[in-house]
């Protein structure tokens, strides 16, 4: 099997098993246009599923919904409210959709959905376009209520009862991120395609660890961005290995920068990791290494398959995973002639 | 050259790397290296990595595109090219020459100074030496040195000096040092430069002896203590067949 072939093997198992299936996607569009019709228009996806980076199942959808009425600027919980109003009164007079409840988190709206087979909800944001405050690709910014460094139980938590310290507006560029990512799409897909498999990775780490594996999945897909940004052309089977590689070195300082405000890193949390914590996603890491480094040697599909296969399937363990031959070396200088 | 047991480790350890013919590996050398209370691991265990905390460690985990050719059938050890154009886009970057990355003309890796890979190999080449110790090292400087633009162990000036500079360095010297780093200065200098370097007085405030310009503390430091180890330890007569 040459490196093409591998690489297509490796894409087809992507686009098989780790791509939102066709049922999902026509279900999220009925979901979404229902929302539209609730917010007269003024909605736009956001996050992974908008940008093509989503895994299968997606699990949920990132909508934002933008006013126009800088008046709001300096309350963000009336503007919630009074989205969260809205769109009680949207789904109570739903004849389509059966929800399993609505709630106000810290920065947003989110909608669980009763009728689907897979767990579902929509994190509806609310946000300020600002037209004068312009990305490269001449689209608006917008302000939105700041995501606390919370999990999704604490954030909900602290909207109900932290009334004494308002949530803040911070700067935002959710078209910005959705343009890189889709012209980078354009001139090589396998970016989608490696960030659906790590990203399938991570949530694997998630679902067998819980809020002890700390490393965000927005991280990791600027991780994989910013690879295919600095190495043009390369596909899926290197850059996998790279990208996963990379973890190690992109947990001890913030690298990248947030879009919409130049003194903010999207990976600033990283300040903030446990020691226990940060080990956590080290130790992982070297686990999945060990495995998606044997991917370029695979000789057939079927070897492709067992990699993938015990790349995401992560298990909380004790024993160590694999049993590495260490060695320790006394390393010599360079020279040259 | 490699024999079938080193083609068996090579698919089990770093299986991106294949056999392309057999004088030729080629592929992907995929490696996790670390650093940690100043030792350095190739392929740490998990209890390494659960020891590190922010501030101690340096950890990479890292793939390079990699050619290991044997080109000459009399050599004691391969030749290594790196084929994925990283050291040459640093290069660039950085504005560095081809040999400022320690690359031979011909874009062969120069993994340590020739004396340190005669020692490993003179009783024959082995792989697993030569990724583990020589090559995964190397690449993990040069993963270093593109992330902080400094040689991690620090590195040997080119051409004679830097053979010169090897062996004013080492704690202790065997008779092994000074015959073998003797050996290759005569290899790769014009013949009578040796001796103009041997017989001539080389003092850390006069000039280098390298024509920089600069006193030898500030250019050369470690040769003054090689010229007088070589001259102590090897016979006159022995320096004396370089006359010829």
């Amino acid at each position: 099997m040459n490196d093409k072939e591998l690489n297509e093997t490796i894409n087809k198992y992507i686009r098989e098993n780790l791509s939102p299936k066709e049922r999902q996607r026509n279900y999220i569009t009925q979901k979404y246009d229902e929302l539209r019709g609730f917010l007269n228009g003024y909605c736009f996806q956001s996050g992974s599923y908008a940008r093509f980076t989503a895994h299968h199942p997606v699990h949920d959808l990132d909508v934002v919904h933008p006013y126009l009425d800088n008046s709001l600027q300096d309350d963000p919980s009336a503007v919630i409210d009074e989205l969260y109003s809205t769109l009680r009164e949207g789904y109570s007079n739903s004849t389509i959709t059966k929800i399993k409840k609505i709630y106000k988190q810290s920065h947003s709206v989110t909608v669980e959905f009763a009728d689907n087979s897979e767990d579902f909800s929509i994190d509806i944001v609310p946000a300020i376009e600002l037209n004068d405050d312009r990305n490269e690709f001449d689209q608006p910014l917008y302000l939105v209520p700041e995501i606390l460094r919370l999990n999704k139980y604490n954030r909900q938590r602290r909207y109900q009862e932290d009334a004494d310290n308002p949530i803040q507006w911070i700067k935002s560029d959710p078209r910005g991120y959705i343009k890189a990512a889709s012209d980078l799409n354009e001139s090589n897909s396998d970016f989608r395609h490696t960030a659906k498999l790590l990203k399938s990775w991570r949530h694997a780490c998630k679902i067998a660890y819980g809020d002890s594996f700390c490393f965000k999945s927005f991280h990791l897909e600027q991780i994989i961005y910013g690879h295919f940004i600095a190495n043009i052309g390369v596909s899926t089977i290197d850059a996998s290995v790279e990208c996963v590689g990379a973890i190690s070195d992109c947990l001890t300082e913030s690298k990248y920068l947030d879009r919409a405000d130049p003194n903010r890193y999207i990976d600033e949390y990283i300040g903030d990791l446990t020691s226990e914590q940060r080990q956590l996603i080290l130790r992982l890491q070297a686990e999945a290494y060990e495995i998606i480094r044997i991917l370029p040697g695979c000789q057939n599909e079927q070897e492709v398959v067992n990699c993938m296969e015990k790349l995401l399937l992560v298990s909380k363990q004790t024993e160590p995973s694999f049993t590495p031959a260490t060695h320790p070396v006394t390393p010599r200088q360079p020279w040259s002639y | 050259m490699w024999t079938s047991t080193d083609l068996i480790w090579l698919k089990e350890s770093y299986p991106g790397l294949k056999e392309k013919s057999d004088k030729e590996l080629e592929g992907r050398l995929s490696f996790r290296m670390l650093r940690l209370d100043n030792q350095y691991i190739v392929n740490p265990s998990l209890d390494q990595i659960q020891r590190t905390s922010v501030s101690d460690y340096l950890y990479f985990c890292d793939t390079y595109r990699i050619r290991i050719k044997w080109e000459d059938r009399n050599a004691y050890y391969s030749a290594s090219y790196e084929t994925g154009g990283r050291l040459e886009a640093t290069a660039k970057r950085l504005n560095k020459r081809t040999i400022d990355m320690h690359q031979y003309p011909d874009g062969g890796l120069c993994l340590a100074s020739p004396m340190d890979l005669y020692d490993a190999f003179l009783t024959g080449f082995q792989l697993p030496v030569y990724i583990e110790d020589f090559l995964i090292p190397y690449l993990f400087a040069q993963s270093y040195y593109a992330k902080k633009q400094v040689w991690l162990w620090g590195d040997l000036d080119h051409g004679i000096w830097g053979l010169l500079e090897w062996l004013g360095r080492r704690k202790h010297t065997s008779e092994f040092d000074l015959t073998s780093t003797f050996h290759f200065l005569k290899s790769y200098s014009k013949a009578g430069k040796i001796n103009e370097i041997l017989y001539t007085r080389c003092r850390n405030h006069k000039p280098c002896p390298c024509g920089s310009g600069k006193k030898t503390k500030e250019c050369h430091p470690d040769i003054q203590s090689a010229i007088a180890r070589l001259r102590s330890g090897l016979s006159s007569k022995i320096i004396e067949l370089t006359r010829d």
